[in-house]
Formats: C-alpha cells, sequence, structure tokens
C-alpha cells in the first residue's frame, strides 16, 4: 500500500525527495570527482525502479535465483576426492608417522643423544641408551606414545643425525590403544618400510634445513 | 469404519514388532554414571529438566484451540457448499461466520496476542 | 477384508521402503547441492547406503537417560511411527480396497496428533534441549495447522467431496493449482513449517538445541523418529499433487522441493514464523474463503 501511494507521487516529488536524501549528489555527478561513494545507493523512486522492486519482492524473484544458484552447483565438479583410492598431495615437510632411519651400510642412525626426548614437548619419547659390543654408543630402547604426540616435528628438528623423522604417511589407525605405543623395533621397522619416500623428501627439502 | 480400524491396527502390529526388534537388539550392556545423564554440553546437568516454559506458548495453545473449533465448525459446510440442496442463507451464514472469524483474528492482532517479542 | 489387510501391509511396507530410499536422495541431493558426492561407497554408488543406516541404527544400543519416564520414553517413537504409517491408508490410488467419504479428514484428524508425540518425545527425555525443542516444535505445528486446514478447506470447497480420490478427479480436467497460484505457494511454505523442515527447522535448531526433541533418542528410536519424519514429508508430498495437481507423479517433485529448499534457504527467524504463520497466512487464507463463498453460490 505505502508503495502504491509512492508509486503515485508527482515527478516533481520525486526529484524534491531525491535532493532531500542525498543533497550532494547531483554536485558530485556534475564534477566527475574522483572519489567513489560505497554507501548505500538512492532508492529508485521512478516508476520503473518502483515496479521492478514490487515485482522483485511479490515474484520472490530473490528466492527462486538462490534456488537457481543452488541447483546449479549440481552440475560442478564435486570438490571431494576418491579418497581410500585418491589421495591429496602431500608436502615434502608433511609430518606424519615416526620412523627411525638406517645408514645405506644397514647400521642405525641414532646415536642416543636424547636430544629429541629434551625438546619433546608432550614428553612422548623416552630414550635409554648404553654402550654395545662395538664401544659405539645405541639407545637400547626408544619408545614414542603416539597417543600423547603432538606431530610438532621438533624431535626431527632436533636430531643431528637425522635418524627420528616424522613420514609421510598418516594412515596408521589402530583398534586398541595399546598398538600406538611405539618401540625401537617398530620405528626401525617403519624407517625400513618408508625409506625411499623420507629420503625423497629430505632430498627435496635440504636447502631449506 | 472397520477397515480404517484393521488399517491403523496393522500400523500398530508393524510398529510394536519394529520396536520389540529394535529393543532386542538394542540392548544396553554397560551402563555407568556419564552413559544415561541426559545431554549437556560439557558439564553435569543441573536442576531439573522440566523447565519452566514462556507464557507466550500456552497463549498461543489457547489462540490456537479457539481457531481450531471454529475450523471444526466449518467443516460440515464442505459437503453442502455448491450443492443445489444450499440456500442462500446457508451462504450467507458461511460468509457472516467466515468474516467473524477474520474479524477474531484482527481483534486478536489489535490486542496484541499475537506479538511475540515480550 | 483379506484383501484390504494384504494392500494395507503391502503398502506400509513399500512406505519404508519409499522413505528408506528417500533419505539416500536427501543425502545425495545436498552433497550434490554442496558440491560433494554423497554417501558413493557401499555397493553400486551408494545405492544400498540406507538399508545399511538401518542396520547400523538397529544395532545401536538404546540407552534411556536417568529420571526420564521410561515407558513413554520407549513408546514415543513406535506411536509416532504407526500415526506416520496410518496416514498412508489414505493413498488415493485408483484401485482402492478401502474407499474413505471423509479421508481428508482422516488426514487432518491423524497429522494433528503427532504434534503429542512431539511433545511426548520432549518432555519424556528429561532433557532441557529436547523440552525446549519439543515446545517450540508444538507452537510452530499448531500454528500452522489453522491455516493449513483453511487452504485444506479451500480446496475442498471447489471439489465438495472429502474422499481423496474425488479430490484429485476433480483436478483432472485443470489442475486447481492455475486457479489461485499464492495460495499455492503459501501451501508450499506451510506444509514446510508443519513437518519442522528447513528453512522452519526450529524443532532441531542445531545451532541452539542441538538436535531438538530428538536429541536423547539414538539407536532404534531415532530410527522411528527419522521414518515418521520423512514418511510425513512423502504424505505431504502426496496431499499436495492431490489437492493442486491431478497425477499422483506430481508429488516427486514437490518432495524434492523439501530437499531443494533444505538446500538453498537459510534457517528462518522464530518470532518472525510466528507473525507470518498469524498476521500473513491465517489472515490471507481467511480471505480467500470468504471470496471464494459468494463464487460458490454464484455458479
Amino acid at each position: 500500500m505505502a508503495s502504491m501511494r509512492v508509486f503515485c507521487a508527482s515527478r516533481a516529488a520525486q526529484n524534491l525527495m531525491l535532493r532531500a536524501i542525498r543533497p550532494g549528489s547531483f554536485a558530485a555527478f556534475a564534477t566527475k570527482s574522483h572519489w567513489k561513494d560505497v554507501s548505500r545507493e538512492d532508492i529508485d523512486l521512478s516508476a520503473k525502479g518502483i515496479a521492478s522492486r514490487s515485482a522483485t519482492s511479490v515474484f520472490f524473484i530473490e528466492l527462486f535465483k538462490g534456488f537457481g544458484v543452488v541447483f546449479g552447483m549440481i552440475f560442478k565438479e564435486p570438490a571431494t576426492i576418491n579418497y581410500p583410492f585418491e589421495k591429496g598431495p602431500l608436502s615434502p615437510r608433511f609430518r606424519g608417522e615416526h620412523a627411525l632411519r638406517r645408514y645405506p651400510s644397514g647400521e642405525e642412525r641414532c646415536i642416543a643423544c636424547k636430544l629429541c626426548e629434551a625438546i619433546c614437548p608432550a614428553q612422548a619419547i623416552t630414550i635409554e641408551a648404553e654402550e654395545r659390543a662395538d664401544g659405539s654408543r645405541r639407545t637400547t630402547r626408544y619408545d614414542i606414545d603416539m597417543t600423547k604426540c603432538i606431530y610438532c616435528g621438533f624431535c626431527q628438528e632436533a636430531c643431528p643425525v637425522d635418524a627420528i623423522v616424522e613420514g609421510p604417511n598418516f594412515e596408521y589407525s589402530t583398534e586398541t590403544r595399546e598398538e600406538l605405543l611405539y618401540n625401537k623395533e617398530k620405528l626401525l621397522s617403519n624407517g625400513d618400510k618408508w625409506e625411499a619416500e623420507i629420503a625423497a623428501n629430505l632430498q627435496a627439502d635440504y636447502l631449506y634445513r | 469404519m472397520e477397515k480404517v480400524m484393521l488399517s491403523v491396527l496393522t500400523a500398530c502390529l508393524l510398529g510394536i514388532i519394529l520396536l520389540v526388534v529394535g529393543l532386542f537388539l538394542g540392548v544396553s550392556f554397560y551402563s555407568g554414571r556419564e552413559k544415561p545423564s541426559p545431554f549437556e554440553c560439557g558439564f553435569d546437568p543441573m536442576g531439573s529438566s522440566r523447565v519452566p516454559f514462556s507464557l507466550r506458548f500456552f497463549l498461543l495453545a489457547v489462540i490456537f484451540v479457539v481457531f481450531d473449533v471454529e475450523i471444526v465448525l466449518l467443516f460440515p459446510a464442505v459437503m453442502v457448499v455448491g450443492g443445489s440442496w444450499m440456500w442462500i442463507t446457508g451462504y450467507v451464514a458461511l460468509l457472516v461466520f467466515l468474516i467473524l472469524l477474520l474479524g477474531g483474528v484482527i481483534h486478536e492482532w489489535r490486542e496484541g496476542s499475537l506479538e511475540w517479542e515480550v | 477384508m483379506i484383501q484390504h489387510l494384504i494392500s494395507t501391509i503391502i503398502t506400509y511396507l513399500l512406505i519404508l521402503l519409499g522413505v528408506a530410499f528417500f533419505t539416500l536422495l536427501e543425502r545425495k541431493a545436498l552433497g550434490y547441492f554442496q558440491i560433494r558426492k554423497g554417501p558413493n561407497k557401499l555397493g553400486i554408488m551408494g545405492i544400498p547406503q540406507p538399508l545399511a543406516d538401518a542396520l547400523k541404527l538397529f544395532t545401536k544400543e538404546w540407552v534411556t537417560p536417568n529420571f526420564s519416564n521410561y515407558f513413554p520414553f520407549i513408546l514415543t517413537p513406535t506411536i509416532m511411527l504407526i500415526l506416520a504409517l496410518s496416514m498412508w491408508q489414505l493413498f488415493p490410488s485408483f484401485m482402492l480396497t478401502s474407499q474413505m467419504t471423509l479421508g481428508m479428514f482422516l488426514f487432518l484428524c491423524i497429522s494433528s496428533l503427532t504434534v503429542y508425540t512431539t511433545l511426548m518425545a520432549g518432555w519424556t527425555s528429561n532433557s532441557k534441549y529436547a523440552l525446549l525443542g519439543a515446545i517450540r516444535a508444538m507452537a510452530q505445528t499448531i500454528s500452522y495447522e489453522v491455516t493449513m486446514t483453511l487452504i485444506i478447506m479451500f480446496y475442498l470447497f471447489l471439489t465438495m467431496e472429502m474422499d481423496i480420490v474425488s479430490v484429485r478427479m476433480t483436478n483432472s480436467p485443470i489442475w486447481t493449482i492455475t486457479l489461485f497460484f499464492p495460495l499455492s505457494v503459501m501451501w508450499l511454505a506451510v506444509i514446510l513449517a508443519e513437518t519442522n523442515r528447513a528453512p522452519f527447522d526450529f524443532a532441531e535448531g542445531e545451532s541452539e538445541l542441538v538436535s531438538g526433541f530428538n536429541i536423547e533418542y539414538g539407536g532404534a528410536g531415532f530410527a522411528f523418529l527419522f521414518m515418521a519424519e520423512y514418511s510425513n514429508i512423502l504424505m505431504m508430498s502426496l496431499m499436495t499433487s492431490c489437492l493442486l495437481t491431478s497425477t499422483l507423479i506430481m508429488s516427486i517433485p514437490v518432495a524434492i522441493i523439501f530437499l531443494w529448499a533444505r538446500g538453498s534457504l537459510p534457517r528462518y527467524r522464530y518470532d518472525l514464523l510466528m507473525a507470518m504463520a498469524w498476521k500473513s497466512f491465517l489472515p490471507f487464507s481467511l480471505a480467500t474463503l470468504i471470496a471464494l463463498t459468494p463464487l460458490l453460490f454464484y455458479f
């Protein structure tokens, strides 16, 4: 009803109302000044503007536009990947499951310096060390509690011989909690299993280490 | 009528069979202190759960009852309206009734019963 | 009688099956609306997914909360399912075993009974969220019920019958949706609100009520509530196709509109919802009836 009343207003009244709403607007258009007005646009009080606005609200144009947009999404390629069969790309710096590496000769790298144990913020690492028969210092126990680990990567940053690394594997969920308490044997076998990928990642990242 | 009863009874039977199956398969074995406690966002539920509710809802129910009763009174008109046996006074009565109903809505509106902001 | 029994049982079983696959359709549709795939792993393209869901829900433990009213709590979902199923005896095929003269009346009676089950489910579960959700759902449903009845009455005035098959037959020369289109749009909004569906899903406003009246239900109880809700949606679509168009096939697009609206529209505001029911829909539908009555006399 209100729009109808406005609809019937004369053109002169419209101009008056326009001037009342935005006194400076005409001058601004005339001089083509450099500023850009980002405030709410003027309400179009011409018959055409009023008609189009009433049509928009009467026929739910915006509602149907929204429905149309949603319908159009059907034809887009889904953004998801078919996970167990295809996997997303991983950065060389990805921090996944831990592994203890070996030298190419088969000798384990870890020298039991305990830097990783010291730096670990979650205190997930436990190391015990002894002298081996040949006189070198090696670990007798190297445990990581994977339920405590926060995957910060400090252990591999701290390691002077690149022994403990976080590999690219992230699919190691288990059915029991106990299986997540890793010991040295498990970590070494992880290293053997993922050595190729780990070495490639270290190689890709060596400039920044 | 018997057929309606039969259909409803069939639905009851189906529902009860499903309920028995569900209860049989869904036996809860372990029950601790936390498991059967009513849902709450991270803390133990405090006080009674039968909380008092806003009077607006009650008032709304009252208005609903008024209108629903009037609509029930309208229903017999469906079977006779438009037929040759309905007299002009019938139409006038129906019209007056509907207009009274609309008047009732407008009265409630003016009175403020339909306002939700308290 | 035996014929009727067999037909009823077959109808119910097919409806349960239809509900199951309607949930799959919803998940798929919502998935593609949101540029992702729906369930697509199980079997071929995830088609047996609802069966697996049902199996999962039924084997879940059914935990009853502390201090809940045990028997009402257990029975309410079943009652809801029974009500939802018994509405389907009205299915207006052309080969009926029972033709109900007051079919539409039965539909209104049963659909208004579902309010009680919602309230019971919320009240008996002894949870604040459930109670709040149930009260909201109740207020919303009864508000829209008045308008729904009035709109139905408009179409019944045209047919002068309450039997659903006759209502269908009246539509067959020209669909009544063309007669008064704004009323049909209103009817769509009303059935969305009546079944507590998005954008009017205040019964389970998950941003504040987590899940609404069914929050304490798990396992089979939740499965019942779920089946009842979707069965009601399908019933409402069927009613729409009967009242507004003559072909039952038109209930499919209406059911899809339910999903489409859920995919596109944000949740409404509660006070606006109530204002819409009482200040806009109710006067409008009453005025429509008032305008129709003299016309009926004239013709």
